[in-house]
């Protein structure tokens, strides 16, 4: 949260230290949450995106290379396996670092079967791993049997999806099976806390603090798989329960279990659910919540699977706002070919803000999206337009929301002439990340923008050529992304960047335009493009420093690589 | 695989040249090869045509190598056939939106017919239905398609219904929701058509499973199943093919178990299985010789990483494991090219191409990999795109493939090295706003042209003549006597015949019947050899022919023998039904220590009664298809006898069911029947009649916004097509008469449902009435149930049916 870091906005660095009843100091402020036992020395990442305000940055470490080692082992200080996919984290706290995976590595035999033709086979399980930070020694794992109703609910082999939120010596996440599941830290290793009827005792297996079974609790019906990141403020946990559709993509069918719920994040005990989105949830929900305190408003920020943002009241899940993040026209597809999205990445604040891009499902390919900063200083409804009857031919028109709580807006139609698509920001399952005014979002079409954050201009886009599920990051003057071919791309951060349109051409046909268009890319790699590291496995997580060392976790496998 | 270079009727009598020059002299257009495997004559994604575009711009039309651009989108692959291009498209928009076979003159593009489908039953959505290829029969020149709804057409020249099949209310096939289905394949030397799919209908076949059946291509005709016996791990769309190997013509397909499996064509029997996913297998195989080259993209049965191509020697199938010889395995080999690695990618939706000795393999994310083939040695790994679902074309040194992203791309190949990016070709579709823009298709190349569907057209591409920056410059036209001089190679020929050898197998003709009480339905045993063919019947056969009981089904239920009359004493047998409402069992043929079966039905039929009280708690009313294992008779503590949805299974398939009662052809009918649902754990079921491809459904869910359950009338529920929807609480516990009616007109229908509480006057007013411009015009009769609130340890709600009639409109 660079938030904390200008000068006269410590009164909110100040309140969040009061809610976690500890000190920070202001330095480690932004890589810090507000209720960990913060060691100044240190530069955690215990949660998705960093700290609440889930800004994509790393303000604190130094000295991080642009390219590395990775095949002559010379920036490898160790490397893990995972299974055969790894979505969730990793997150780095206490001296720890938690993954999400599956069980295609499997760390246990007893999670193993004989297959039909007598051979061993790995069952299908979702897995937390959890090793050591220095030495990336494996200390302990949760593991999760997938759920009985099958993909509509828990896609196979996608494992634990969730990164996991780490505070104090507990970690939460949610689990494949949606269950929000709270673990002790240290594992079984100093005996057995909380819950006392774990099935899974061996050594290696997780200590289960408290477990809330969504789907049990709440009636959710989660689509696909449940991948919420907690967010902790204070005593209470925020998470998105992923309710959506089932295998038919029409029907809801627990269209009044919760979206967004609260609970003690010492019991697991319900505080407040919150239903909206209801039955026009387009698909899942996938999206994490955020922290903010807007002008004084403190504010929990959830993107709904029906593509409106809303912000609710931190203690009672009160709706303060809500914001529609599609053209009252668009329309959303099954299938992928509609205009309205809902969200992926997650809100970011920062510098009272929040800033957000509309996304789908992969599978459900590209297509026009819309990249928003919001704020929302107003109440009701802050959405750019409001519904103004119909158009002539059937469609619901609009007009000027009064009300209103736009910053800026980016996307929309492309229509100039040597454009290779339609619209000028396709969907996206990335988090933005800002630093200096300046943000970066990546789209999972592959291209990385890099835009003013106060007014929206925009710099530049990169064609990293391949999908993108991570989000853009940024440390040490650089902006790492990495991408589905298993590149590590690291671009040069500038405070003022040039402006690079590669659509800002004169041609006289389409194989002239290529020409020019390579070229201005090439100017564009030239002077952006410090380095590129090629993995052997597709990345889609992002890369993370901590505590001087970056972590890259392709599908398979966890790499901590040196810094200086 | 087989020939289709010159027209059939040329093709046995005439050689090449000879044939070529009749062509001529009869004027048949230029346009004379036939490609109607959607791989190619050689089933490998190779087209041996020469002088193909490289580029192309439609703004320049005939000099932008353009020949023609036809208004038929989609994601399916072209199919060529006596000088016509066929293709399976979705079409309309709202209640119009359905989904049509498409034919066109090859020459220009001009449309000839089109025949169209309604979509219903199915999970799938509008953006990806008609994804799988057609298949051919080049004799006839009958086209086969299998439609979104699961039926199975065969249409001829004029597109005229031929036969057809309702593969999903007569064999109970599941579509699953992204559109990935199998396509059928025609084998010329059988004259069958197989048919695969993931189906669970009735008897043995009510569990999930991939199966294949396989039609006689001229009369529909059920000539054998294949049981892979393995469940499903997802619906799949492994196109299969048809080879020659070890002298036995064998089908070879992915799996939706994950296996490689080989069939033999003749007799539907298994030759062997391999498995190598965990997952199902989306990509076909292709052959060569004895070998066998196929990948996936799912996790791998031995644990991580995901994904790997396999060649396996089909020739060398070992005795004892009765598994084919792997020969390489991406898995299991080091790759230079990958750090001495073994090289593993999603290998997952595209297929493999064979040309020159080089394996080409799309991964899923745009990786474009080259082996040799015959070591599997890396030779290059080339990015062309982000998404991957389209499968390649190699031909005239040219790779064309898709990115999903509406972009066609074109590779110049350059032998054993990486094709050179700067002699890439790429063309970026560009649809109006809002209009589905995915390319999902494979281009196929045949008589100096290469057509592909991208999401608004279909396109035929062609060299022009002369100076292309010209305007004057007009597409190439081959030379009549062209096509003869491309030659394919052919699958070599099968192990000849001995009239005299041993039978080493009996079967019986046709293997599948849904027969009416009174008919007398006759079977033929026969013999065949060791490679499936069909040996002389021995005049002086002894076969003991019985209605055999069928075994005890899961709930330990025993389904009673089929009853009726069978004689049968020699080679023929013939089997005459007794007047139930409905049901299933087996017929039997033995001789000596060899015995054959064939599945026989008798489906509801209108006018159709059944209040359950005479069966067996626990068992499942007979002759209905997927109703086993997801239906189950159960005795009330009142003592009424009524059918229950099951409740003890979370997995779709099992929760939400379909019961067909009567067969496909059912029309101008009213189905009524009682029905209940039980509050468990505050959830509701959803329970229904289903009347010509509607449903009448008392949704159980609670909408916050309202706070109201409701009755819905739905066709095309994944779309939706036709939700009209009324606000009702109806309780729990209470019995409810539900009423469909639907009053067929000369080009709408009328659909009109009713609910009320049992025992209640009928109201007069109809809940729903509305009609359809676009009618379902006929459907079986069924029954509908979901229950989404079961668990590993926990029954969900209950739903139950009671007092089912179907009658004739006719007759109110």
């Amino acid at each position: 949260m660079t938030a904390f870091l200008t000068p006269g906005r410590s009164r909110l660095a100040g309140l969040l230290a009061l809610v976690g009843g500890v000190g920070l100091t202001l330095t480690v402020a932004d890589r810090s949450l507000p209720t960990v036992a913060a060691d100044p020395a240190r530069s955690d990442s215990a949660m998705f995106g960093g700290t609440p305000a889930r800004n994509m940055v790393n303000l604190v470490d130094k000295g991080v290379p642009a390219k590395f080692g990775v095949d002559d082992g010379s920036s490898v200080l160790w490397k893990a396996d995972l299974g055969s996919k790894a979505y969730g984290g990793p997150t780095i706290a206490g001296g720890r670092v938690y993954v999400g995976t599956n069980n295609q590595k499997p760390r246990n035999e007893r999670d193993v079967a004989r297959n039909k033709e007598g051979e061993i086979e790995p069952i299908d399980k979702g897995v937390l791993m959890c090793f050591d930070e220095k030495s990336g020694k494996f200390l302990w794992q949760a593991v999760h049997a997938k759920l009985e109703s099958g993909r509509v609910n828990d896609w196979p082999e996608e494992g634990v999806c969730s990164t996991p939120t780490v505070d104090g010596d507990k970690v939460y996440y949610v689990s494949n099976r949606c269950a929000v599941v709270c673990l002790d830290a240290a594992g079984l290793a100093n005996g057995n806390q909380g819950v006392q009827g774990e099935k899974l005792k061996d050594d290696t297996d997780a200590d289960v603090l408290w477990e809330f079974d969504m789907m049990k609790e709440l009636r959710v019906f989660p689509h696909n798989m449940s991948a919420g990141c907690p967010l902790v403020v204070g005593d209470v946990l925020y998470v998105i329960t992923g309710n959506g559709v089932d295998d038919g993509h029409i029907n809801i069918p627990s269209p009044e279990a919760p979206s967004f719920i609260a609970l003690d994040k010492n019991t697991g005990k319900l505080l407040w659910k919150n239903n909206a989105p209801g039955k026009n949830v387009m698909h899942g929900q996938w999206s994490n919540p955020a922290y903010a305190e807007i002008n004084g408003v403190r504010q929990i920020v959830f993107g709904g699977g029906d593509g409106w943002l809303r912000g609710f009241v931190p203690e009672t899940g009160e709706e303060l706002w809500r914001f529609d993040a599609n053209p009252k026209d668009a329309v959303y597809e099954l299938g992928g070919t509609g205009t309205r999205s809902d969200f992926i990445g997650t809100p970011v604040v920062y510098d009272n803000k929040i800033y957000i891009g509309v996304g789908q499902d992969p599978e459900h390919s590209t297509g026009v999206a819309h990249f928003w900063c919001v704020s929302p200083t107003k109440k009701g409804d802050i959405s750019p337009t409001v519904e103004a009857g119909k158009t002539a031919d059937g469609k619901p028109a609009e007009k000027p929301n009064p009300n209103a709580c736009v910053a800026w807006h980016f996307g929309g139609e492309e229509t100039r002439k040597w454009s290779q698509r339609e619209f000028k920001f396709g969907r996206t399952m990335s988090t933005a990340c800002i630093v200096d005014d300046i943000l970066y979002i990546s789209e999972l079409q592959g291209y990385l923008h890099c835009m003013n954050a106060k007014t929206g201009e925009h710099y530049w886009q990169y064609d990293t050529k391949a999908s993108i599920w991570g989000s853009p990051y940024y440390a040490d003057g650089k902006v790492f992304l990495a991408t589905d071919s298993g590149d590590l791309f690291a671009f040069k951060h500038e405070k003022a960047p040039k402006t690079f349109d590669e659509l800002d051409i004169q041609a006289a046909n389409l194989k002239d335009a290529r020409l020019k268009i390579k070229d201005k890319r090439k100017q564009l790699e030239d002077a952006v493009l410090l380095g590129k590291t090629e993995f052997d496995a597709p990345i889609r997580s992002t890369p993370i420093v901590a505590n001087g060392v970056v972590y890259v976790m392709t599908e398979k496998t966890l790499y901590a690589l040196k810094t200086k | 695989m087989s020939l289709h270079a010159r027209p059939p009727e040329f093709r046995m009598s005439l050689p090449p040249r000879l044939a070529a020059l009749a062509i001529f002299a009869l004027a048949v257009p230029a346009s004379a090869a036939d490609w109607v495997h959607w791989r190619g004559p050689e089933g490998t994604g190779q087209s041996r045509e020469t002088g193909l575009p490289g580029d192309f711009d439609p703004a320049q039309k005939a000099a932008g190598n353009v020949v023609w651009q036809a208004p038929f989108g989609g994601r399916s692959t072209p199919l060529v056939m006596g000088g016509r291009v066929y293709i399976l498209q979705g079409t309309g928009t709202g209640l119009g939106e359905a989904e049509q076979v498409v034919c066109v003159e090859e020459a220009t593009g001009k449309p000839l017919w089109t025949y169209r489908v309604n979509v219903f039953h199915t999970d799938i959505v509008s953006t990806r239905v008609g994804w799988p290829p057609l298949t051919a029969d080049p004799a006839t020149g009958n086209v086969f398609v299998q439609t979104t709804a699961g039926l199975f057409l065969c249409l001829d020249k004029a597109g005229k219904v031929v036969w057809q099949k309702s593969l999903t209310e007569e064999y109970g096939r599941a579509s699953g929701y992204g559109g990935r289905l199998p396509a059928p394949i025609f084998d010329e030397a059988t004259g069958l058509v197989i048919a695969p799919m993931v189906s669970s209908s009735w008897g043995d076949f009510a569990r999930g499973a991939n199966r294949f059946v396989a039609f006689d291509g001229k009369t529909g005709e059920v000539a054998w199943w294949n049981d892979t016996m393995n469940p499903s791990k997802e619906t799949y769309c492994s196109h299969p093919v048809i080879a020659v190997i070890g002298g036995q013509r064998l089908l070879l397909s992915g799996g939706s178990d994950g296996y490689l499996h080989a069939i033999k064509a003749r007799t539907g029997e298994k030759a062997w299985s391999y498995q190598f996913s965990s997952g199902a297998i989306n990509g076909s195989p292709v052959v060569d010789g004895n070998l066998i080259y196929c990948g996936h993209g799912d996790e791998n049965p031995e644990g991580a990483p995901y994904g790997r191509i396999i060649c396996v020697d089909g020739s060398q199938v070992d005795p004892k494991t009765k598994r084919p010889k792997l020969v390489w395995d991406t898995h299991k080999r080091a790759y230079k090219a990958n750090k001495g690695r073994p090289l593993s990618s999603r290998f997952g939706l595209a297929s493999v191409a064979l040309a020159d000795g080089r394996l080409y393999a799309p991964d899923d994310t745009g990786d474009l990999y080259a082996f040799n083939a015959k070591t599997g040695e890396m030779l290059w790994k080339y990015h062309y795109a982000t998404e991957v679902r389209g499968s390649p074309l190699v031909a005239d040194g040219k790779l064309y493939i898709f990115d999903v992203k509406s972009k066609l791309v074109i590779l110049t190949l350059d032998g054993d090295k990486k094709p050179d990016e700067l002699n890439t070709f790429e063309y970026q579709f560009r649809e109006p706003r809002g209009v589905y823009s995915e390319t999902n298709g494979t281009p196929i190349a045949v008589n100096g042209r290469v057509y592909f569907v991208s999401a608004a057209s279909l396109w035929c591409l062609g060299k022009a003549e002369g100076d292309a920056s010209k305007p004057d410059a007009r597409p190439h036209r081959p030379a009549p006597t062209e096509p003869a001089k491309v030659a394919y190679k052919q699958s070599p020929p099968e192990t000849p015949l001995d009239p005299g050898a041993a039978p080493a197998g009996v079967r019986l003709f046709p293997a599948d019947v849904v027969a009416t009480p009174g008919q007398a339905v006759k079977f033929s045993l026969k013999f065949y050899d060791a490679n499936g063919r069909d040996l002389p019947t021995p005049a002086d056969v002894k076969a003991e022919w019985s209605v055999v009981t069928p075994a005890k089904t899961p709930t330990g239920a025993q389904p009673p023998p089929l009853a009726g009359k069978l004689d049968g004493a020699g080679a023929e047998g013939t089997v005459t039904l007794g007047p139930l409402p409905s049901q299933q069992g087996y017929v039997e043929a033995k001789v000596g220590d060899k015995a054959a079966r064939a599945r026989v039905r008798m489906a509801g039929r209108v006018p159709f009664k059944q209040d359950f009280e005479k069966l067996p708690a626990g068992a499942s009313p007979g002759g209905w298809v997927n109703t086993n294992g997801k239906f189950v008779v159960e005795k009330l503590p009142d003592g009424n006898t009524v059918l229950a949805k099951t409740n003890n299974d979370p997995r779709p398939p099992l929760a939400k069911a379909n019961a067909y009662i009567t067969m496909p052809n059912a029309t101008g009918y009213t189905i009524q029947a009682d029905l209940m649902g039980t509050q468990v754990r505050g959830g509701m079921p959803d329970i229904g009649v289903i009347n010509n491809r509607y449903t009448l459904v008392l949704d159980g869910k609670t909408d916050p916004a309202v706070n109201s359950r409701s009755w819905r009338l739905v066709s095309w529920e994944a779309r939706p097509r036709v939700a009209l929807q009324e606000n009702v609480n109806w309780a729990p516990g209470t019995w409810y008469t539900a009423k469909l009616t639907v009053e067929l007109k000369a080009t709408v229908a009328t659909v009109r449902g009713k609910i009320w509480e049992k025992g209640k006057p009928e109201p007069e007013k109809w809940t729903f009435e509305f009609e359809d411009p676009s009618p379902n015009r006929e459907g079986s009769a069924g029954l509908y149930g979901y229950v989404t609130n079961a668990s590993a340890t926990e029954l969900g709600a209950n739903g139950y049916y009671d007092n089912v009639s179907v009658t004739p409109n006719d007759k109110k």
